[in-house]
């Protein structure tokens, strides 16, 4: 062996192993990141006819459970929905494979013109790749034991975005966001016993006000206030629905998650960090 | 070193460097595909956009795939002589083998692909030494078509 190959194999071999102790070292912070919690679909549905309207209702499965439900129904015009109004909503979704989903959701009004929040309903387990090609709503109100109104409409698949932030401990994941709708994503952490270290989570996720400086933490608005014991928060079970009403559209502003962490409820200096958030990820298909 | 042996590394350079390059490429796509049973449109996005930490370990891996390509054929030219088709076939096994090993399939499917490029360019090295053809020619007749 010359000098030559000798000194290219000593300066490869070198580097190689450099290479294999950084890829060793960065490995569960690789997994961390790369390999996430797993969303099988999401769907987000809205629809309206002269008369009702339905935002956010969704379809939803991971690895842990599968429901449907949580949207809102409006009525389009004054005194619509009075107070005792037993509301019926069945949704029909039918897959590319011609499989029909039946749900039905039942809301009694409390007061005239209410705004009617649909509830969570956990279902069996589907396709992991359920794709929805077509999507149906009936609204049945019931009066005084008497059906006033019964109508048929379809429901569009609002296109997703997904937005996910990261600094090298925190992470948030599968924030789910369309022009009027955000559902907060599951937040995790590298660090072993975050809830012993800190007994109180605080997660607001805060959005860009129009003309506002991005640079400038005082120019967005916070949307969704998450706070409970670390451990609760970090174990992700729920997540919180936020309905934007105001001008424009809600995937278009700039959004950043701020996370404070307290050692104990006197905590005076918490542990601050802002995580921004990104991406453009589309989920789920459109229903032309 | 002549100014043509120079390019001829610099070519050389950049062809195993793209090579190693669309390893770690299709290996790290195939495995997001697989674990998110995705498109591969959105196993590019994850890949290249979502997490800064998966990028910059695809770079790793490819730099890892460079240096090994690279070692591998060091020991070609050191052990020249001694190499025959034999080993090509080594390769070729553990490119197999490497899918019974229990790790991570991103790994898996990157020493896949190392293995075969190795075992292929053995293959050329050996073709470019003892002549021999991989693929039958016809020998055109040398003065027009009889």
């Amino acid at each position: 062996m010359n000098k030559e190959i000798k000194k290219q194999l000593l300066l490869s071999m070198s580097l190689f192993l450099v290479v294999i102790l950084s890829m060793i070292f960065w490995y569960d912070n690789f997994m961390f990141h790369t390999y996430i919690k797993k969303v099988d679909y999401q769907y987000c549905f809205s629809g309206n006819n002269d008369d009702v309207m339905i935002q956010g209702y969704e379809l939803f499965q991971n690895s842990q459970k599968a429901y449907n439900g949580g949207g809102r129904l409006l009525a389009t015009e004054n005194n619509f929905f009075l107070k005792n109004d037993q509301i019926e909503c069945s949704m029909t979704f039918i897959d590319t494979e011609n499989h029909t989903y039946q749900y039905t959701h039942q809301y009694k009004i409390k007061s005239s013109d209410e705004v009617c929040y649909l509830s969570q309903q956990e279902g069996n387990k589907k396709n992991p790749r359920l794709e929805i090609s077509q999507a149906y709503m009936q609204v049945k109100v019931k009066r005084e034991n008497q059906y006033v109104y019964d109508e048929k409409f379809q429901l569009m698949n609002n296109e997703l975005i997904v937005y996910n932030g990261s600094n090298k401990d925190y992470s948030i994941q599968d924030v789910y966001v369309n022009d009027y709708w955000l559902k907060t994503g599951y937040i995790s952490s590298t660090i072993d016993n975050l809830s012993g270290q800190y007994e109180k989570c605080v997660v607001d996720y805060i959005c860009l006000k129009d003309q506002g400086n991005k640079e400038d933490i005082n120019d967005y608005d916070r949307i969704v206030h998450l706070t409970g014991e670390t451990s609760t928060i970090m174990k992700n079970e729920n997540q919180e629905i936020y309905f934007y009403d105001q001008d424009g559209q809600l995937s278009s502003k700039d959004m950043k998650c701020v996370v404070s962490l307290y050692k104990n409820e006197n905590d005076q200096n918490p542990l601050t960090f802002v995580i921004d958030l990104h991406g453009t990820m589309k989920a789920g298909v459109n229903n032309e | 070193m002549s100014n043509q042996s120079k390019d001829h590394i610099s070519l050389y350079m950049f062809r195993n460097f793209l090579a190693t390059l669309c390893i770690a490429f299709v290996a790290m796509v195939l495995s997001l595909m697989n674990f998110y049973q995705c498109s591969i449109i959105e196993g590019i996005q994850r890949l290249l956009i979502y997490d800064l930490y998966t990028t910059l370990y695809f770079l790793l891996l490819w730099l890892l795939n460079y240096l090994a390509f690279e070692i591998s054929k060091i020991i070609y030219d050191i052990y020249e002589k001694k190499i025959s088709l034999l080993f090509c076939m080594i390769w070729i096994l553990l490119s197999v083998i490497v899918f019974f090993i229990p790790m991570l399939d991103v790994f898996q499917y990157d020493l896949c692909f190392l293995c075969l490029l190795i075992a292929i360019r053995m293959i050329k090295q050996l073709q470019k030494k003892s002549g021999f053809s991989l693929f039958y020619k016809i020998k055109r007749p040398d003065n027009g078509l009889k």
